[in-house]
């Protein structure tokens, strides 16, 4: 819950409705649901729920935050009135009322003191400061990735939720896939020797190529406000002149909009390797990248203090999925991707579990459940800020070595770059007035 | 899988290009003289202007600010001007956001106060200060987040004084940016004002999050004032809060786990009692811990003899299930029970199920305990002067005693 005392207050509230205040008014029924007959949850139990820029993404991962039976969602913030009309018809149909709020400001969604938890899948410009925005009002949340467009945007949403002391959920739901998490006990657990290099995927198959690009798209007429506010749609980033391409979802690739393959596909695999070595709250120390300038393969090879080695790759995995992870140690090794499958040494082959297609699938209704249980734990989940933040601030490095082709060094106590100026200059991005974090 | 479903494959629109300058990839490969020369040139178009903002703010130094500061008031292009100014490492671009203070309103100042937020300019804080009481709450809000984030004795001095004199908006923005301001004074140093401006509002009429923020913030200081104050004093952790480096014990019963010792007998059948024994052992000492027990009976050795087996002989701090707490019991010897602390004592002051503050006392022939700080037993004895310290689980039902922040200080 939002707090103790918020769930008590309303706790109290239900207790006058279902006690003197309902025998005061005779003939008012309260339906079986609230009281939590029939294996319903009674609503002192349910954690009730906001989605914040709800598309395709946000839909699906929505699909598991309705099958729970704890969960009340009550209002919807988009900037597309489709998407508003939309979201609230689906929670309107499963709850049998009309009671689904719509807005189109995030102030007033923050504003409900009745919603403790938000989901947030807007485009990867507004995640950060929405995610700050959602803690600053009281709310948990479960925000999808790239959780941050910047080495400084990653830090600051760290240091929010640990300062207010709200859950946070990255959307990097392979923490919770059953063959990434064997794949990591497996690297935690010794049995690979110690210090294995860890192998991150990023950018396969030249989809999202690692560059972004700074070009605009020629303008075309904006919509009105009401069925698409472009000003809001923009949010922190800087001003372009609309184009409907945007809107509809293709903004990735973008620099203004997206922090290009590395940081898309980092954001899962280099935060699994982290977990695997056990590196959640670090960053590497040097980034090299190697292969710039053509579109793969390419790859930067970076090093911890503790000498354990991390590659980002774009290449050279054994075709098991999308997605690779691949833990390479003195005593064997690991190797899995989405679907499922799992490779390994000859030594640990035995120990693999068997993963159905259904099995990997399971990630993201798992990791929905996950933050939902910590909301009423008060621990924080797989994928809390600060994992997701130093994961996110590993990835940025990488992107921002890329960029400039060339060797750098990191000092990840202070999150600052080694004798590099330029790099130091590329950690963080004006936001666009009125919006900071 | 369903994450990065990739988009389907469209027909690409081709990107804009600048009549004068080129593609974006062309203007921003220029170098940082012709960047500057763009933003003086009053036929070169927005695209071209933006784009040179955004790539001096990588390679633009203080020969580009006045030309970038020179776009701060213009509505379509100021936040380019600060895309460029804000990463700019020399002083010139302080001033220049200093300089548009004077000059800006409405969302182009919130603009500047947020890049001189971000810059951490204290040299900004009279100016951010008088904000603070603008008409314009919108830039009085931002004013109070940049003061926050500079986080200097005097911008808290502004902000704890702001808690009071200020009205909503701005004042839950006050407190928002006191807490970090807050947190930016610990990491100086400076605890006592960060303890002030914490305690303010703790008390203010500060939104919840943040009263509820401060209130945990308060009491993690005082947890770290009172550690200081025992090092000071000579108390040295007797337990690292990793792991048992030091200790020794049945493996199968004791973990460690967030800093603390826990002990269980769950599932494991005892022939005797069993202790976590401390590998050396100490004479004359003052030693503190925190102690939880849940069920039966627990207690904490000294001044005793280590058997074989994990199993220990002399006196003992004794603690049990609504019994014993604060008593000194002869384990494993013929004297029994040799001082009752709990009744009208220890039973006065313990918290069942919850952390309580254990601390034995052995100087000469003194022997003292005390329970949540009330002294419980005193007695004189001399039969075994030195020996180890251990943490007891009792043989019989199932139980569980968890010990953390085990410190200690040598008397002599």
């Amino acid at each position: 819950m939002a707090s103790g005392k918020e769930l008590i207050s309303r706790r109290r509230l239900l207790k006058t409705a279902a006690g003197t205040g309902a025998l005061a008014a005779a003939p008012l029924v309260i339906p079986g649901s609230v009281l939590g007959k029939n294996g319903a949850t009674p609503p002192s139990d349910r954690i009730t729920v906001g989605g914040l820029g709800i598309g395709s993404r946000g839909s699906y991962v929505l699909r598991f935050f309705f099958e729970q039976p704890d969960v009340q969602f009550l209002a919807i913030c988009d900037v597309r009135n489709d998407r508003r009309e939309s979201i609230k018809s689906q929670a309107d149909r499963k709850y049998g009322n009309n009671d689904c709020a719509m807005y189109s400001d995030q102030f007033e969604l923050w504003a409900r003191q009745d919603i403790d938890a938000v989901l947030i899948a807007t485009g990867d410009r507004w995640h950060t400061l929405l995610s700050i925005g959602s803690a600053q009002s009281g709310k948990d949340v479960f925000c999808e990735k790239p959780c941050s467009m910047t080495i400084a945007e990653s830090r600051a949403l760290a240091d929010t939720f640990q300062r207010l002391g709200r859950i946070y959920q990255a959307g990097t739901q392979r923490r919770n896939g059953p063959n990434f998490v064997h794949a990591v006990m497996l690297a935690r657990s010794g049995k690979l020797g110690k210090l294995p290099t860890l192998h991150a995927e990023v950018g396969p198959g030249n989809r999202w190529a690692p560059k972004t690009t700074h070009a605009w798209l020629p303008g075309e007429p904006e919509p009105p406000k009401q069925v698409c506010d472009w000003d809001r749609w923009l949010g922190p980033a800087p001003w372009r002149p609309y184009h409907p391409q945007y809107v509809q979802g293709r903004w990735r690739g973008y620099f203004d909009f997206h922090g290009g393959g590395i940081l898309e596909w980092g954001s899962h695999t280099v935060d699994l390797c982290h977990w695997a070595g056990d590196l959640d709250t670090t960053a590497p120390i040097e980034y090299v990248p190697h292969g710039m300038g053509s579109h793969t393969p390419y790859s930067i090879d970076c090093r911890y203090a503790n000498g354990q080695k991390l590659v980002m790759r774009d290449s050279g995995f054994m075709g098991l999925g999308t997605c690779h992870i691949r833990f390479e140690g003195p005593d064997g090794w690991v190797e899995t991707a989405d679907g499922g499958k799992m490779e390994a040494s000859e030594n640990l082959r035995a120990e693999l579990p068997a993963v159905s297609p259904q099995d990997a699938q399971a990630a993201v209704p798992n990791h929905v459940r996950d933050f939902l249980n910590c909301v009423k734990s008060r621990r924080q989940p797989r994928s809390n800020a600060l994992a997701a933040c130093q994961a996110h601030i590993a990835s940025h490095a990488a992107y921002i070595a890329f960029q400039l082709g060339r060797k750098l060094a990191f000092d990840p106590a202070i999150d600052t770059f080694a004798g590099d100026a330029e790099a130091n200059r590329m950690r963080s991005r004006a936001m666009r007035e009125p919006w900071r974090i | 899988m369903p994450q990065a479903k990739p988009q389907p494959e469209r027909k690409e629109i081709p990107p804009m290009v600048d009549p004068a300058y080129g593609s974006a990839a062309e203007i921003m490969a220029l170098p940082p003289a012709r960047l500057t020369a763009i933003l003086k040139d009053p036929g070169a178009s927005a695209y071209a202007k933006a784009k040179a903002c955004q790539q001096l703010a990588v390679v633009g130094d203080k020969s580009a600010v006045p030309a970038l500061a020179a776009l701060l008031a213009d509505p379509q292009l100021s936040h380019y001007a600060r895309f460029g100014l804000e990463p700019l490492p020399d002083p010139s671009a302080d001033d220049a956001l200093r300089d548009a203070l004077k000059k800006l309103k409405g969302p182009l100042l919130v603009g500047a106060v947020n890049s001189i937020g971000h810059r951490r300019d204290a040299k900004a804080v009279g100016a951010l200060t008088r904000l603070l009481y603008d008409a314009d709450s919108e830039a009085a809000q931002a004013s109070a987040a940049a003061l926050g984030r500079i986080g200097s004795l005097q911008a808290a001095k502004t902000l704890q004084e702001g808690l009071s004199r200020t009205k909503p908006p701005v004042r839950p923005a006050v407190a928002g940016a006191g807490l970090v301001c807050a947190e930016g004074l610990l990491k100086q140093g400076q605890r006592k004002q960060a303890l002030a401006l914490l305690e303010a509002l703790a008390r203010a009429d500060s939104p919840k999050p943040v009263r509820d923020a401060a209130t945990h913030q308060v009491a993690a200081i005082a947890a770290l004032d009172a550690a200081d104050q025992e090092a000071k004093e000579g108390f040295r952790p007797l337990f690292n809060g990793r792991d048992l480096d030091g200790w020794d014990g049945d493996p199968r019963l004791w973990r460690v786990a967030d800093g603390v010792i826990a002990g269980s007998t769950e599932g494991v059948t005892l022939a005797a009692n069993s202790f976590l024994t401390t590998r050396r052992t100490f004479g004359d000492f003052h030693l503190k811990a925190q102690v939880k027990l849940r069920n039966h009976n627990s207690g904490i050795q000294f001044r005793s003899e280590a058997l074989p087996g994990w199993v220990v002989r002399g006196l003992q701090g004794d603690m049990a299930e609504n019994n014993h707490w604060g008593s000194v019991y002869d384990e494993r010897g013929k004297r029994g029970i040799m001082v009752n602390g709990w009744t009208g004592k220890a039973e006065e002051v313990v918290r069942a199920n919850d952390w309580n503050d254990y601390e034995v006392i052995c100087d000469g022939d003194l022997i003292q305990l005390k329970v949540n700080g009330l002294l419980t037993a005193e007695l004189r004895d001399t039969v075994r002067m030195t020996g180890v310290i251990a943490l007891q689980l009792h043989r019989g039902p199932a139980m569980e005693a968890q010990f953390r922040n085990l410190r200690i200080k040598i008397l002599r």
